[in-house]
């Protein structure tokens, strides 16, 4: 079993790229299972994801990077058991810090399990993720073993853009979410290479 | 036999066996750590996300009545527009630096909205959605989370109280 643990800004269109890459499995007969996280009280990306009829276990009361973490290592050791599926993907609040998120696998998870990490940056918004919300951004694709640049269309990266993820993220593959991959098999294809799934 | 009588202070570190104090995890004798966790709360993990303790984030569910029954496209489209008006005292160069997001469940069928920037909101819908359905009141979740003009916490709070009046 291989864990696939999503981060990556408010808004930057994980659950959307998720919902995408539950199908591409599907198609390719893979089994999954969603760890859905989220900060507010009131759950909206599970409802989104339940369309996928896959089984989602919602985390609420706080972010896995930090405040339940215990529970996020409980939640895959719960369906590990009892579902045992090809993957497991984590959808992490987009708060979340993703730079401890291997070590916490490697100190408290079951031997064995792979992690990839994921990280999806909204170009829409790059100007203020590399400014003002530095902070986050840097501990989010510096935990990324793939970062995704999603809303190309509104933002194109640019030869800055890749230098800057080469800075901030040498040891991440670095994918641009374009027109071809929207086709779930695409993406779960590029997706697989990239991380080695 | 010889009795053999200790001069020494007694402690953890004495060795002679006979004045083991209590171990524990706070004695601070430093040989048996405590069994690390993620929930802790030892607070030698380095886990804490000050982001999140910083950040607004505000989440309401209820009920919003219309005036009168509209169309279910029009419905849709008077909530957005109450909701991107909160967006704006959240947002930075209309950019909300975090996220607006809700569900919408009506007689016409379930509809997300995201917004990251105030003039783009992003409708999906969720399953079937009938565009003509007669629609008198909604149930609306709605997630405000941002990291940017936190002070506007009350404001927010005011129009979101409006929103399910």
């Amino acid at each position: 079993m291989k864990i696939i643990i999503f981060g990556g800004f408010l808004g930057s269109g994980k659950t959307t790229v998720i919902g995408r890459l539950i199908k591409g499995l599907v198609d390719a007969g893979r089994t999954c299972a969603i760890i859905e996280n989220e900060i507010g009280e009131v759950g909206i990306d599970d409802a989104l994801l339940r369309e996928a009829k896959v089984e989602v276990t919602p985390l609420f009361g706080g972010c896995v990077c930090c405040q339940i973490s215990g529970s996020l290592i409980e939640a895959v050791g719960r369906i590990q058991d009892q579902i045992a599926p090809d993957y497991i993907i984590v959808e992490m609040t987009g708060l979340a810090l993703m730079d401890g998120i291997q070590e916490l696998f490697e100190k408290y998870g079951r031997p064995g399990v792979e992690v990839r990490t994921v990280c999806v940056v909204d170009m829409s918004r790059w100007k203020y993720l590399v400014t003002a919300l530095a902070h986050i951004f840097d501990h989010q694709v510096g935990g990324a073993d793939v970062v995704l640049l999603n809303k190309v269309d509104v933002e194109a990266p640019t030869d800055r853009t890749f230098e800057t993820l080469r800075e901030k993220a040498p040891q991440a593959k670095v994918v641009v979410l374009d027109e071809a991959l929207k086709d779930p098999g695409a993406l779960w294809a590029k997706l697989a290479e990239c991380a080695a799934l | 036999m010889h009795d053999h009588h200790h001069t020494h202070e007694h402690g953890p570190d004495c060795g002679c066996g006979s004045g083991a104090h209590e171990h524990g995890p706070d004695c601070g004798c430093g040989e048996h750590a405590h069994e690390h966790g993620p929930d802790c709360d030892c607070g030698c993990h380095g886990h804490g996300n000050s982001v999140i303790d910083d950040a607004l984030i505000l989440s309401r569910s209820g009920t919003v009545r219309f005036e009168k029954p509209l169309r279910a496209d029009s419905a849709l489209d008077a909530l957005v527009r109450k909701i991107q008006e909160i967006c704006e005292a959240v947002a930075v160069d209309r950019v909300i630096l975090g996220h607006v997001k809700a569900l919408i469940q009506c007689e016409a069928g379930q509809a997300a909205l995201s917004i990251t920037r105030v003039d783009a909101p992003d409708v999906t819908v969720v399953g079937a959605w009938r565009d003509d359905a007669a629609v008198s009141e909604c149930r609306l979740s709605l997630n405000i989370l941002s990291v940017a003009n936190t002070g506007a916490r009350e404001s927010v709070e005011a129009l979101v109280a409006g929103l399910f009046e």
